[in-house]
């Protein structure tokens, strides 16, 4: 059995044990019945990043502004055609690099990036004054709903979801 | 080009003059983090912010980031799932391929670990089946004390351990 379809073999498993889940007491126990997570993460450094996800941009100079001037993302690295965000809480980092004939870039809605955010419609309004169009207006996911989600893009096609609940402290 | 777009190339290009400014000018540096506007989000502690992406086979996904690595399922359903590490420092998740949403070609994005004692860990994932490109090794040069070394997901997708000699 290959490496492949020993992963499938496991993920077959652990989603027929998904299924059985009732109560978020099942929950609980199905997602902490895990192997130990080997990693540690570099606390030596000063918690310069742990995890980062990096795409690929054609239009490398629009998705920096975007990042940086628009949206108000903090840069934590770069170099020519390269450059590493984070939020100012270093709640999370991504990196994306200019697109070359070697790697070619991310196809437009092939990444989404998710912000879980408290204040989803001051949110909308501070992007929407900055000149930030909505794909998918912030709005209730139902009507009477204080669970609110919309969609902006960056100028290289990345979806970009904001939710959250706007009764959360 | 949209206005949009051309207004954050606008932004992106004046970014980058700083810097070469900055490079060529010691002296006279200016703050080239500092945005034209302010961070907007006030995040949820309990998932503030994830990536999402496309895979042709879920269930191999999902086996060998649950199984294999040890990740927690955050959100779990038969065509979605969310992960996170035991101590939520980083969440993801990913789709499985439909007509609506199309797999994410593997070497489009990358996802790195910087992480300590990466010469054990790659000894432990290794004996737990995860079979890498190559040992960690210098980076950028072979003797050098940041190491990296590589491996991909049963989907592809190119994941990277960063981390310094021990």
């Amino acid at each position: 059995m290959d490496f492949k379809e020993k992963c499938r073999e496991l993920g077959e498993k652990r989603w027929a044990e998904a299924e059985k889940i009732e109560s978020s007491e099942d929950f609980q126990k199905f997602a902490t019945s895990t192997p130990k997570f080997p990693i540690e993460f570099c606390n030596d450094l000063s918690r310069c990043w742990d995890v980062n996800f990096e795409y690929y941009v054609e239009d490398f100079l629009s998705e920096v502004g975007f990042f940086t001037d628009m949206m108000g993302l903090q840069i934590k690295g770069f170099d020519e055609e390269y450059i590493m965000f984070k939020s100012p809480g270093d709640e999370f980092f991504f990196g994306f690099w200019a697109s070359d004939d070697k790697v070619p870039a991310t196809p437009k809605g092939a990444l989404r990036m998710m912000f879980w955010v408290k204040n989803p419609v001051e949110v909308a309004k501070t992007l929407t004054e900055r000149g930030i169009e909505f794909i998918d207006e912030i709005k209730p996911v139902q009507d009477g709903a204080t669970f609110h989600q919309g969609k902006i893009i960056s100028p290289n096609g990345v979806v970009i979801q904001i939710w959250g609940d706007t009764t959360m402290d | 080009m949209s206005d949009f777009n051309k207004l954050c190339e606008n932004f992106g290009k004046k970014r980058i003059e700083t810097v070469i400014h900055n490079r060529l000018n010691p002296d006279d540096r200016i703050d080239w983090w500092k945005s034209e506007n302010e961070y907007p989000f006030s995040l949820n502690p309990a998932r503030p912010f994830w990536i999402e992406y496309v895979v042709k086979s879920f269930e191999a996904e999902l086996g060998f980031f649950v199984d294999i690595l040890g990740l927690i399922p955050n959100a779990i359903s038969e065509n979605y799932a969310v992960l996170s590490n035991p101590k939520n420092d980083f969440f993801f998740g990913f789709w499985k391929d439909s007509e609506i949403k199309r797999q994410t070609q593997p070497e489009s994005i990358t996802i790195g670990f910087l992480i300590d004692e990466i010469e054990k860990k790659y000894r432990e994932l290794e004996e737990r089946g995860v079979q890498f490109f190559h040992k960690p090794k210098g980076y950028p040069k072979n003797n050098d004390p940041l190491l990296v070394c590589k491996l991909e997901t049963p989907n592809k997708i190119p994941i990277e351990l960063w981390g310094m000699k021990e």
